[in-house]
């Protein structure tokens, strides 16, 4: 026998503890009691002789017994014993399958409930004395349970399990629990897996655990889901002037058909509950297929795809029918130029549609107006604006020192590791007249000729730029440099504004983004939708994450933004199949050997009934006499039909 | 003169002008009595006839029976003589024990016995005692003399040990004429009360023995070992009680009752005895008045 909640020492020392208290408050209670009387003249009849006393200090010596045994026997209900030998137990480890693919409806409920029902079997089969430790298994394995003797508690826990919305990691899971049979039981026992297995296609092939016993969930019906679902605006390059209209979208809807038939669906694709476009589509048993549509969205919204089955039934997992993930609201980037001629400066911005750009004389200039960034066009004014600037041949009094000027001079040099030059490398371009800069402290060169620096970039939090000669009207107008140059100036001003983005609808679990050349671990950022930054992991031009729940989660590399969505359910791609010898069912042994029943119940029943016989024959008020001759006078005082009775009469 | 609480309440006090104290003995006393008697004196209430002797009174002469067989006989008339009730109150520390205790019984009882006798204009004399007897008060001619009486109930305090022998003596030689004596006390003397209480009846007096305990005095609650204190003369005893001992105690102290009943009315006077558990009121309506002391 075992004590669940006490050890032996633990519960000696409680037991003597008690003991000792017991005997103590039983001596108090029955210790002499001093009263003042009116006459002693009647009070010999109860004297004693005084040799007697001492031997009579424990009056009630079943009393004593019985208060002490009623309390050892709640004592023992507390700590809990267990019976049967311990020596043979062993700890088993149950893993649930709580896959997104649990959710799947079969005959009655769903799978889980299946799977449940099988699990609580077999907990219920074992014998008492093996501990069990539940282990929800999804993406994750999450013990919920120790090695747990309680089978109430790890019923409750097996029944409160429900379905989540990632994919089965079955080989974590057996990890997990062979290293907990491992580490923590005394005897190891079964790895039980209660569930359908559908695992990663990778993942098909994956071993067993030798002591694996498997309680297998039926293959369930015919599903087609949607896998992938990705928006992207039509036309985004890898630079921003890639030219293209900024409301102009595509998304990609990936969809399989993972049943064993061949089946039609129609796919229906929604922006902000309008329909933008629908497809049939037949999917052959294991086949996926892309559908792109176009659309156009001028704000931000949810992109819904929906596949709707064309004979009118459902398939047998209809959590992945449907994908929806949001659109990302437009930003624009406003910039104010002031130039006394206009005409000339449009072309610089016009083919870049992320730009909303404002042209005015400098005698209107308003330091105070709403613009991200204002451009002087050889203008200084004398106040100047809180926000970045660009200052094209800026004359004195703009914050740019001019060193001198030079004529028909060859731009000789490009510094390309600087945000404005990258990409630039233009060679023996002549620059009519150019200005050349003095660099203040923190200036950085981004061109230069032999006199020295002609275009200076000044980081720092207003950011400025200033150019010595105009791009448009020198030589570089007919070169590729002299748009380029504003763009990466502009985006070096505004990244956020130039950032491409994509959105993707996603599955929780792990999630695998393909780098492109160049991306360092200092230009990523992976965000969660409360903007904590995740932890993440670079295996070659790979950056893997693991999304644990549903919601959005932002990748920025670079200049590039992916938004996930993640609110599909991964359900894995193929069942797992372990080699014949595993075993499977409820074992034989487990089976066979029943139950015993919990005593500690019995146990506080007893100790309960203990007391209320002392307080009842030996308390103050006590309601039975002990000689038959007090019992019957007892009764009769107080039993209501005695009562009557002696009325009557 | 601080206001007082009344030891009775205004409702029993007008039910207790029903009530009259009866006494047994034909006492000899003054005029004006409510009591019938077996005296013949200057009564309303014929009683017989006796040949007239000289010195007889003209006027209680049966003229009709002269005429008719000229011979003198005189009318005699019942007697209702005025006696004197006195009430002796036990002040004795014995008094003291029990909840409620039983002096404050005692003395709402005294006061309600005082008042039936002020209302039938009866002289009283409130006696208490302890080991020997207190300062006594007296009073009589109606109810308007209640409040200095409940004063004086209120302002005694109990002390002292019993001692029924001594208190008898100079009760009777302080005492000479006969009339009604109403003990009221525990009578938990540790001498003997039942030989005062005969000594008293001897001299003629009509006794009432009212006889008042706790219900701890009859039955002790308490079990195990215990350690007693006479509340009167300070002694302790070490005992073990159980529940034999308990129904030894309770034999003990009824056949001691019974003793006391039986000098009662062995003399001529009655017996009550009351627990301080029944109220007043119900003691006064239902044992006394049965009893027959009060009517």
């Amino acid at each position: 026998m075992t004590f669940l909640n006490l050890s032996l020492g633990e519960f000696l020392a409680l037991a003597g503890l008690f003991s000792a208290g017991v005997v103590a408050l039983y001596l108090l209670d029955r210790s002499k009691r001093r009263q003042v009387v009116a006459t002693l003249r009647f009070w010999t009849a109860g004297q004693v002789p005084e040799e007697s006393k001492h031997r009579r200090r424990i009056q009630q010596p079943w009393s004593l017994f019985l208060q002490i045994l009623s309390l050892l026997l709640l004592l023992l209900a507390i700590a809990g014993p267990r019976l049967g030998d311990m020596g043979n137990s062993r700890d088993h480890v149950l893993l649930l399958d709580t896959s997104a693919w649990m959710g799947a409806r079969a005959r009655q409920g769903i799978l889980l409930d299946q799977a449940k029902s099988l699990a609580l079997t077999y907990v219920n089969s074992l014998p008492p004395s093996d501990r069990v430790m539940l282990v929800r298994a999804d993406a994750l394995a999450t013990p919920v349970t120790p090695f747990e003797l309680d089978r109430k508690a790890v019923a409750d826990a097996v029944r409160q399990s429900r379905p989540s919305t990632s994919a089965l990691n079955l080989e974590q899971a057996f990890e997990f629990a062979q290293q907990a049979q491992k580490l923590q039981s005394r005897k190891t026992g079964e790895i039980v897996f209660a569930g359908a297995a559908r695992v990663a296609s990778q993942d098909a092939e994956l071993t067993p655990p030798p002591n694996l016993r498997l309680l297998a969930i039926p293959a369930s019906g015919e599903n087609v889901g949607v896998r992938k679902l990705a928006v992207r605006r039509i036309g985004q390059t890898g630079t921003a002037s890639g030219g293209a209209s900024a409301d102009s979208w595509e998304a990609y809807v990936g969809l399989r058909n993972e049943g064993m038939k061949a089946r039609e669906v129609e796919l229906l694709l929604s922006f902000t509950g309008t329909q933008a476009g629908n497809k049939v589509i037949t999917l052959e048993p294991g086949a996926e297929s892309q559908t792109t549509f176009a659309f156009r969205a001028q704000t931000s919204g949810l992109v819904e795809a929906r596949i709707r089955t064309t004979n009118g039934r459902g398939d047998a997992f209809p959590q992945d029918d449907r994908a929806v993930i949001e659109l990302p609201i437009g930003k624009s980037l406003k910039v104010a130029v002031y130039s006394a001629d206009a005409a000339l400066m449009k072309p610089l911005l016009a083919g870049l549609p992320q730009v909303n750009a404002t042209y005015q004389t400098p005698a209107e200039y308003d330091p105070q107006a709403q613009a991200d960034i204002v451009i002087f066009d050889r203008f200084a004014p004398r106040e100047t604006p809180r926000g970045a600037s660009i200052w094209i041949e800026p004359p004195a009094g703009s914050p740019f020192t001019i060193r001198s000027m030079a004529e028909k001079v060859k731009l000789s040099r490009w510094h390309q590791d600087t945000p404005l030059g990258a990409g630039l490398n233009t060679k023996d371009a002549e620059v009519a007249s150019t200005q050349v800069f003095s660099p203040a402290q923190g200036d950085e060169a981004v061109a230069e000729v032999a006199q020295g620096p002609v275009v200076v970039m000044r980081p720092g939090t207003v950011k400025m730029a200033a150019l010595g000669f105009h791009p448009l009207r020198s030589a570089l107008k007919y070169d590729l440099a002299a748009p380029l140059l504003i763009a990466n100036t502009l985006r070096w001003m505004a990244p956020e504004i130039f950032r491409r983005s994509d959105v993707q609808a996603g599955t929780v679990g792990t999630i695998s983004v393909a780098l492109e050349n160049g991306a360092g671990p200092g230009t990523i950022k992976v965000l969660a939708e409360n903007q904590r930054p995740l932890p993440f992991t670079i295996e070659g031009k790979n950056l893997r994450f693991f999304a644990g729940a549903p919601g959005n989660i932002r990748v920025m590399v670079g200049d590039r933004e992916t938004v996930y969505s993640i609110n599909l359910p991964d359900t894995g791609d193929v069942a797992w199949q372990p080699s014949p010898g595993v075993a499977r069912g409820i074992g034989r042994a487990a089976a066979a050997s029943g139950s015993m029943p919990n005593p500690w119940p019995w146990l506080a029943l007893l100790g309960g009934f203990g007391l209320l016989a002392d307080w009842l024959l030996f308390g103050r008020s006590r309601l039975v006499r002990l000689s038959p001759r007090g019992v019957v006078a007892t009764l009769k005082e107080h039993l209501p039909w005695d009562r009557g009775t002696r009325k009557a009469s | 003169m601080p206001e007082v609480a009344p030891l009775i309440d205004t409702e029993l006090l007008h039910k207790l002008e029903r009530l009259a104290i009866y006494w047994q003995k034909s006492l000899p006393g003054g005029v004006g009595g409510h009591n019938v008697s077996r005296l013949a004196g200057s009564g309303q209430e014929f009683l017989d006839h006796r040949h007239f002797h000289h010195g007889d009174d003209l006027r209680d002469i049966n003229w009709r029976a002269f005429l008719r067989l000229e011979k003198l006989f005189l009318k005699m008339f019942q007697l209702e003589p005025r006696i004197p009730v006195r009430v002796l109150l036990d002040v004795s520390r014995s008094m003291q024990t029990g909840n409620p205790a039983k002096f404050d019984y005692a003395r709402k009882l005294a006061a309600a016995l005082c008042y039936v006798a002020l209302v039938r204009l009866d002289s009283i004399c409130l006696q208490p005692f302890a080991e020997k007897l207190g300062d006594p008060f007296k009073l009589g001619g109606g109810r308007h003399r209640f409040q200095p009486m409940v004063n004086f109930l209120t302002n005694v305090k109990p002390g002292g040990s019993t001692d029924f022998m001594k208190v008898m003596r100079e009760f009777i030689s302080s005492y000479p004429q006969r009339g009604m004596a109403i003990v009221i006390s525990d009578f938990l003397d540790d001498g003997d009360s039942e030989k005062p209480v005969q000594y008293l009846a001897d001299f003629g007096h009509d006794l009432i023995l009212v006889q008042i305990w706790a219900d701890e005095d009859r039955q002790p609650p308490w079990e195990g070992e215990l350690d007693l204190e006479d509340a009167e003369t300070g002694r302790r005893v070490q005992l073990a009680f159980d529940e034999v001992a308990r129904a030894e105690y309770t034999a003990s102290f009824d056949e001691y009752s019974a003793r006391l009943r039986q000098v009662a009315l062995r003399n001529g006077g009655r017996y009550v005895g009351l627990t301080t558990s029944i109220p007043v009121e119900d003691a006064l309506f239902g044992p006394l008045a049965k009893s027959g002391a009060l009517q």
